[in-house]
Parts: structure tokens; C-alpha cells; sequence
């Protein structure tokens, strides 16, 4: 990963002159010259503005900033086979200042070089670069906190032979000052300017359909959503890659559902990691378990629920995780530093209850910081064939309670989520031998009613290459338990959906140009005879489309089961998304 | 009598054309290949694959991959996915074996999830691509038994022509025949035959560059499937030996961190 680094970022020194810079500083002339072991490139200014060097990588160039500056006519360009200036490039930046970038023909020692002010003939900035090493002839730190001399005496032109022969390099040495000095990675020594290159920029925008197949048992609901969504990524990395920033906002817009549309910040981490640990701070997405059909034990981030029901959309935590790396695994700590809502639909939006929950009454067991700060720890480790993870978790509940409120006639009025403080101890594991997985995750909760335990597990095999076509077929089985069993009220208020189930899926990879994938499955309740029927699909249009297809059918739910609120929202999902 | 079969014997174990089988000498000649790849210690690779269809349309995919050489057991890799976009951030984590099955996770970005995964696919196409997953597999010698078939020239390049019998389960060949540069015992060109031993692909390396004045390397590998009329290229763009990576940077940390 080292060539990415995109290194850069050599400190700066921001030469202040002494000049009067009130008024707009013109750009007279700009010319090059050249010796046996240095480049200059000579700049002629009305009076010297006040100024910024710096040097960037891919491609090699120094870019020289003005502040307050102009220019009236055109500067030449460095001479063919220069053997250090490729080109010139130049602009106004903004009605103030302007920039010039010499492209270099090939990467330079920040400590080879220098920039001298020349005050003697109006003012001229003297941009240096020696060729070799061996001719860095100034302590840089020593230098860097003395202002730059000016010269004042000496002719130009006979510094300028001075440098060039080498013959006096003490007053070279005196006249000079290292633009650059020492190869800091972050900090006061970056500038506005290289903080906005090297990004890393990736991320998606998708247009949605959701159509519901059947009319809604609520007259606000609709039959039909639009809606569209944009998931940006600016990515960057320095310090040798051992450190690095991540933002990624997420908007997402539909039509009817206030709720749906929303904004999160999904992550806004610094990260930095070295041999021993890593350390993590920010908003971040963090993934716990091993098995297909629900994610039990992933407890770190709050579930978007309005952005898709299976669980997989989460909103962004804001956390310190420390992870320790140690031949006997990894030790994860975590201080979660915010507590975050579950999102419901809106009085418009499908896939809700009836009545809506009341996201704005939301009730808390604890209070201001105790239900905000909440701690986990996560011990993981692959041994041989198996991966390994064992967590606790203490803090405010991901998954509210329901409560219902009456009114005097008894009639439901109101659903409030009602978030316990809980502790939570969770098991994963994974044993994979040859072409089956055998999964298991499980928790024992305390705090939220009597003591729950729940667990899902089971098998995944794949057919590889089937009838050497390219085409893999895997086959899912898993079983779900929760010991709050379905005829309860902790149950139903806690929309334990999964007590006794079993997922059968199969899953289609076809591996071809386009990456086409399908999973198709069954959710069966055993006790309850409730069907949860999912396909999803997708592949790839052209280099830069996805194309994504999901189907939810409900079927044979009972009024008992929480999962009734869903009884007439069977819903086909389809999502293009461009991604850049 | 007694002499003769003697003499007959003598004469077998003496002429150095009998003193070693077949099977012997493209073990040998397999050795001398891995004998001469190692002490590069680690390595950082800028690749890109360009898949060709029957008409010739191209699709193109870029990745990053880091290699760390262990001795005595199989390598170890890191391969990131740049390209298409979709699957940018996408990376691929394997600890090879020489006997037992090989450790493969897998980092999925928008789930930020870490999966385990099935090292039985090796026939299965690398990315829809016409290379399969043990094609791309570190070379390991217990991984395949071998035959010295003849000398032929390779585009004026003198070659052992050696066989290989994947010993391997799920391999999707029953034999590849390999031309190996005799001067240097770099493989110049492999022929791949599937289960029904039909000719399938064609892999011809390309282009050998130096590096460390010691390890050649193909900057062009070009795997020709002869049953679909698909092409695969996979260039190098830019490969480092020597990077100073550790074990550290093939762990499953490491892959969450992935970009």
C-alpha cells in the first residue's frame, strides 16, 4: 500500500516578508536558469508578495502560492529538456491570490529546496532546487524558525553565479532558507491546500422503487415509494497508510415518508494503527457474527430500520475502540460515546406498526450521560479452522421495548420505544471445513425483563464450479431460538420475530463479467406456521452500474405473531445505483 | 550369463540417462523453479485484468496485492479490489497451505464485515475472469506430482516440457504441461487440461523482467480458454520486493482496514 501513499505532505514554511502587502502585488516576470548542480526559477515582482511553498507528489511539483498578487502579462515556459522543470502552470485563484505549479520531471528532497527573497530590485523570489543530496547545506531545524534574510547588498545576478559555482557556499548558505525541512506527516505543518488533495473520493447514488403489492391497512400509507439515495466516501491516508480518515455521509430521499428521508453521518473515523494496536475514533461501522439469517450478536451500532428490515443498515456510532493485537487474538475495547435511536417509518411510510411508533416520546431507562455511554469488549480469534469471537456489552438497549398506551375506552393510541440499559454476553463462532461453515452465534441478556437467551446457528454448504459451468450453488440452513418464546407480552413488545424458526436459502453466485448473485430463501415459523419469503438479486450493468432487486413476502402470519403488522406489505424493492 | 545381466545392470545404474526416472526429473526441475523464486521475502503488486470476450469486448479490474513469503508452509496474500466500483474496497485474505485446505476470508465494506470462507473453490473462475483460483495459488512442491516429458524451444527459448498432476482435491485439471526455461527455470507457458482431459486454457507469460537481479517475473500473463473463446489478461503494473511486510500485515485486522 505504500505506493498509494500519496506523500505529500512535506511541511511548509510561510515566508513573511516585511514588505508593505496592502496594495496587489503585480507579477513582472518570471525566468530559469540553470548550473552544474542547481535549478532556479527566478520570480520579478513589483514588491515580493507574501508567499507559500510547497512540494507535492504525483506527479513531482513545487507550487508556489501569492498572496495578494496578479499578473498583467504571460510568463514563459521552462526550457525543453529542462532537467529538472517540466512545465509551468499558472492561475488566479481567487481575486486575491495566485498560484503557480512547476511540474517537475521527477520527485524532489524536500531538504533540496530553498527559496530566497531578493528586495534589492523591487523584489524577487528566487526558487532553488539542488540536484544532489550531498548539497543540503543547511541544518533545517535551526533554520526553519529564523525568519529568511533578505539580501540587501548583493546583486542578483551575482548571487545567482555565486550559487551556481558552489565557490561561496557559506553565503549561499546564510541567503537561503529550506522551504522544506523535515518530512512530518500531519499537523501544523500541512496546509489548507494539500488537506484538500490526496483524498480518496468513491461512493454510490441510486434511484428506488418500493411497491407494495397490497393496499395499505392505513389510508396515509401509499402503495408506491420513490426514492433516491447518495452514499459519498472521501478517503485519506497518510503517515506510511498507518493512518487514515474516513468520511461518509448518507442522504437518502423518499417520497411520502418524512422518516425515510434521512441523514447520517455513517462514518467520520481518524484511524491509526501500528504493529501492537489500533485505534479508532469517530463515527464508525463495526460487524459482529457469522450466520446469514438474523445478526444476533451485532449490537455496536443502532440498525437503520426505515433503510431496510434485514438489519444490515446501521447508522453511524460515534466510539474510541482501542484493539489490541496479540498472538492470542484480538482485543477489542470499545466507549461508545452517543446513543442512537432506532429510525422507524413515518404516518406515511409502509413496513410499520399501526399505530406508528412514537420515536418523538422514545422513553429511557437511564438518563443523560449514563444513557448516552455505553462499553463493550470483544475477544476474536482464528485457530486453525475456527474463528472465534466473545463479547460483552453494557450500555443502553440497540432494540427497545413497545409499550403501548391506551386510552380510557382501552383503545391502542400510541407505541413508545422504551430503551432498557442492559448487559449483553454473546458467543460466535465459525468452523469451516472444506465446503461447509458451521455457524453458531448466541447471547444471554440481562435487563430488559427476565433473563433472555437466544441463538441461531447452522450450516452452510457450497457447491463450487457446478457442472464446471463457474456457477456456485450454496445451500443455507440455520435454526433460531429466543427464549422469550411468542405467547408473552415481552414477546410481542419486543417484536421477537425469531423464537423457533428456520431458515432455508440458496444462494447463486454465478461468477460471471457482471457478478451476478442471487439469494433466495425462507423464513419458517415452527411453531406458528408464519412464512417470511426473501429474494434478492444483483449484478452489474456496464463498469459502473449495479442493478439490485428484492422481494419480501409475508405469508400465514397470525395475529399473535409481531410480525402481523407486515400482513399486507408484501413489497418488491428495485435499486439502480451509479457508483464512482 | 551372469555377466551379462551384470553387465546389463552395471550399465543401467551407471548411464546417467537411466539413473533417474521421469517422475524424478520434473520433481527436480519443479524444485530448481521454487529454489531459484525464493528469499524475495514480500512483495507489493499494482495489477490490472483485462477480461476479453469472444467479440473481443473488454472489461477492465484493478487490484492491489501484497504477498509475504513464509518458508515451509504456503505464502501468505492480501488482495485489495480498486475496480469495477462497485466492489472498490473489497478485499480478499489467504493464508495457503501446502497439504491442508488454505484459509480464506473475505472483507465485504458495506456490511464492514470480515467472512470466513470455503477454500474448496479452486476451479471456479478469479472474478469472472478465465484465470481459476489455483491458477492464481501460490506454487507449492506437494501440491502437484510431476513428469519430465522432453526438451522443446519455446519462441527460441530452450525448455523442459514437465507435467503436473494436481494432488489437490477439487482441482478442475487433470494435467498441465509446463514449459520452463532451462537457463533461468521461469514458466514460460502452461497448458491446462480439464477433467476430461480436453485441452481448456493456455497460460503464456509474458515479457520477463528482473528484479533484485534475482527474481523474474511475466509483466503480462495471458490465459487463453480454448472451449469459450475468452481471454484473460493480467498485467503488472507496478510490483516491489522487499517492502519490509510483516505477518501483522496479513491478519484479519489488517483486512477491515483495507482500501
Amino acid at each position: 500500500m505504500n505506493y498509494f501513499r500519496s506523500g505529500l505532505l512535506v511541511a511548509n514554511l510561510l515566508l513573511l516578508t516585511p514588505a508593505v502587502y496592502a496594495q496587489k502585488t503585480e507579477i513582472l516576470e518570471l525566468s530559469f536558469d540553470q548550473g552544474n548542480d542547481t535549478s532556479q526559477c527566478i520570480l520579478s515582482f513589483t514588491s515580493v508578495p507574501e508567499h507559500n511553498i510547497f512540494i507535492l507528489d504525483n506527479p513531482p511539483r513545487v507550487v508556489i502560492d501569492l498572496f495578494d498578487a496578479t499578473l498583467t502579462n504571460t510568463l514563459i515556459q521552462p526550457p525543453t529538456k529542462h532537467p529538472e522543470f517540466l512545465r509551468l502552470r499558472y492561475a488566479q485563484r481567487n481575486q486575491k491570490d495566485f498560484r503557480l505549479v512547476l511540474d517537475l520531471n521527477k520527485p524532489v528532497n524536500p531538504d533540496n529546496l530553498f527559496a530566497t527573497v531578493d528586495k534589492t530590485d523591487r523584489g524577487k523570489l528566487i526558487i532553488q532546487l539542488n540536484h544532489q543530496s550531498q548539497h543540503t547545506l543547511i541544518e533545517p531545524l535551526t533554520q526553519q524558525v529564523q525568519p529568511p534574510r533578505q539580501i540587501i547588498d548583493t546583486p542578483l545576478a551575482l548571487n545567482v553565479e555565486t550559487d551556481l559555482t558552489g565557490s561561496n557556499q557559506k553565503t549561499y548558505n546564510a541567503e537561503t532558507a529550506p522551504v522544506l525541512t523535515s518530512k512530518t506527516s500531519l499537523g501544523a505543518g500541512d496546509n489548507i491546500d494539500t488537506l484538500f488533495s490526496n483524498w480518496e473520493i468513491s461512493g454510490y447514488v441510486g434511484a428506488e422503487n418500493l411497491g407494495f403489492f397490497n393496499e395499505a391497512s392505513d389510508s396515509r400509507q401509499h402503495n408506491n415509494y420513490i426514492s433516491g439515495v447518495i452514499q459519498p466516501e472521501f478517503y485519506r491516508r497518510w503517515d506510511n497508510d498507518k493512518q487514515s480518515f474516513t468520511f461518509v455521509p448518507f442522504y437518502r430521499y423518499s417520497q411520502h415518508d418524512n422518516r425515510r428521508t434521512h441523514f447520517d453521518i455513517r462514518e467520520l473515523t481518524w484511524e491509526k494503527a501500528t504493529d501492537l494496536w489500533e485505534l479508532r475514533v469517530g463515527f464508525h461501522k463495526v460487524f459482529w457474527g457469522v450466520t446469514e439469517g438474523i445478526h444476533l450478536v451485532d449490537i455496536i451500532n443502532q440498525t437503520d430500520f426505515v433503510e431496510n428490515t434485514d438489519g444490515e443498515d446501521k447508522l453511524g456510532q460515534p466510539m474510541i475502540n482501542f484493539a489490541w493485537v496479540n498472538d492470542w487474538g484480538t482485543l477489542d475495547l470499545f466507549f461508545l460515546t452517543g446513543f442512537r435511536e432506532r429510525t422507524f417509518p413515518g404516518i406515511e411510510g409502509r413496513l410499520r406498526t399501526d399505530p406508528m411508533i412514537d420515536m418523538g416520546e422514545a422513553q429511557f431507562e437511564r438518563h443523560g450521560a449514563e444513557k448516552h455511554l455505553a462499553y463493550a469488549a470483544r475477544w476474536s480469534q482464528s485457530i486453525g479452522d475456527w474463528d472465534i469471537g466473545l463479547a460483552h456489552f453494557h450500555g443502553t438497549a440497540r432494540q427497545p421495548t413497545i409499550v403501548p398506551t391506551f386510552d380510557a375506552q382501552g383503545e391502542l393510541t400510541k407505541l413508545i420505544p422504551y430503551y432498557d440499559y442492559i448487559d449483553q454476553t454473546s458467543l460466535d463462532m465459525q468452523v469451516t471445513q472444506g465446503s461447509w461453515l458451521w455457524k453458531l452465534e448466541s447471547l444471554v441478556r440481562l435487563g430488559q425483563g427476565s433473563a433472555i437467551f437466544a441463538a441461531t446457528g447452522g450450516v452452510e454448504y457450497t457447491l463450487f464450479d457446478l457442472f464446471e459451468s463457474g456457477l456456485d450453488l450454496g445451500v443455507v440452513v440455520e435454526y433460531m431460538y429466543d427464549s422469550r418464546g411468542y405467547n408473552n407480552m415481552t414477546a410481542l413488545t419486543q417484536q421477537t420475530i425469531f423464537q423457533d424458526d428456520i431458515l432455508t436459502a440458496l444462494r447463486f453466485g454465478f461468477n460471471d463479467v457482471q457478478d451476478s448473485q442471487i439469494l433466495a430463501g425462507v423464513i419458517f415459523d415452527r411453531t406458528r406456521n408464519t412464512k417470511l419469503f426473501s429474494v434478492e438479486a444483483s449484478r452489474r450493468i456496464g463498469d459502473n452500474w449495479k442493478a439490485e432487486l428484492e422481494l419480501r413476502l409475508f405469508n400465514g402470519i397470525p395475529a399473535s405473531d409481531p410480525v402481523f403488522m407486515f400482513k399486507d406489505d408484501d413489497h418488491i424493492r428495485a435499486q439502480l445505483s451509479y457508483y464512482f | 550369463m551372469k555377466t551379462l545381466l551384470i553387465t546389463i545392470v552395471l550399465g543401467f545404474l551407471l548411464n546417467p540417462c537411466f539413473a533417474k526416472t521421469p517422475e524424478e526429473m520434473g520433481l527436480e526441475i519443479s524444485e530448481e523453479v521454487v529454489r531459484k523464486d525464493t528469499g524475495w521475502l514480500d512483495s507489493q503488486s499494482e495489477l490490472k485484468m483485462i477480461l476479453r470476450n469472444r467479440s473481443g469486448d473488454e472489461s477492465i479490474r484493478q487490484l492491489r496485492m501484497n504477498t509475504l513469503e513464509v518458508n515451509s508452509d504456503g505464502d501468505k496474500s492480501l488482495t485489495i479490489f480498486d475496480s469495477p466500483a462497485d466492489v472498490k474496497g473489497t478485499a480478499f485474505l489467504s493464508f495457503t497451505h501446502a497439504l491442508v485446505p488454505d484459509d480464506q476470508w473475505l472483507f465485504l465494506p458495506a456490511l464492514k464485515r470480515v467472512k470466513r470462507i470455503s477454500s474448496s473453490n479452486k476451479s471456479g473462475p478469479f472474478l469472472g475472469s478465465e484465470f481459476a483460483f489455483e491458477d492464481l495459488n501460490s506454487f507449492e512442491i506437494p501440491k502437484y506430482k510431476y513428469k519430465y516429458l522432453k526438451d522443446e524451444s519455446v519462441d527460441g527459448i530452450d525448455s523442459f516440457v514437465v507435467e503436473l498432476y494436481p494432488q489437490y482435491e477439487h482441482s478442475g485439471y487433470t494435467r498441465q504441461v509446463s514449459w520452463i526455461d532451462k537457463a533461468r527455470y521461469i514458466i514460460l507457458k502452461v497448458e491446462y487440461y480439464d477433467r476430461k482431459n480436453s485441452l481448456l486454457k493456455t497460460l503464456e507469460n509474458k515479457d520477463f523482467k528482473q528484479y533484485l537481479d534475482q527474481f523474474w517475473r511475466p509483466n503480462e500473463m495471458l490465459m487463453t480458454n480454448h472451449q469459450n473463446g475468452k481471454s484473460t489478461s493480467l498485467i503488472t503494473e507496478n510490483l516491489k520486493f522487499k517492502t519490509g511486510l510483516s505477518e501483522r500485515d496479513f491478519d484479519q485486522n489488517t483486512l477491515k482496514r483495507s482500501r
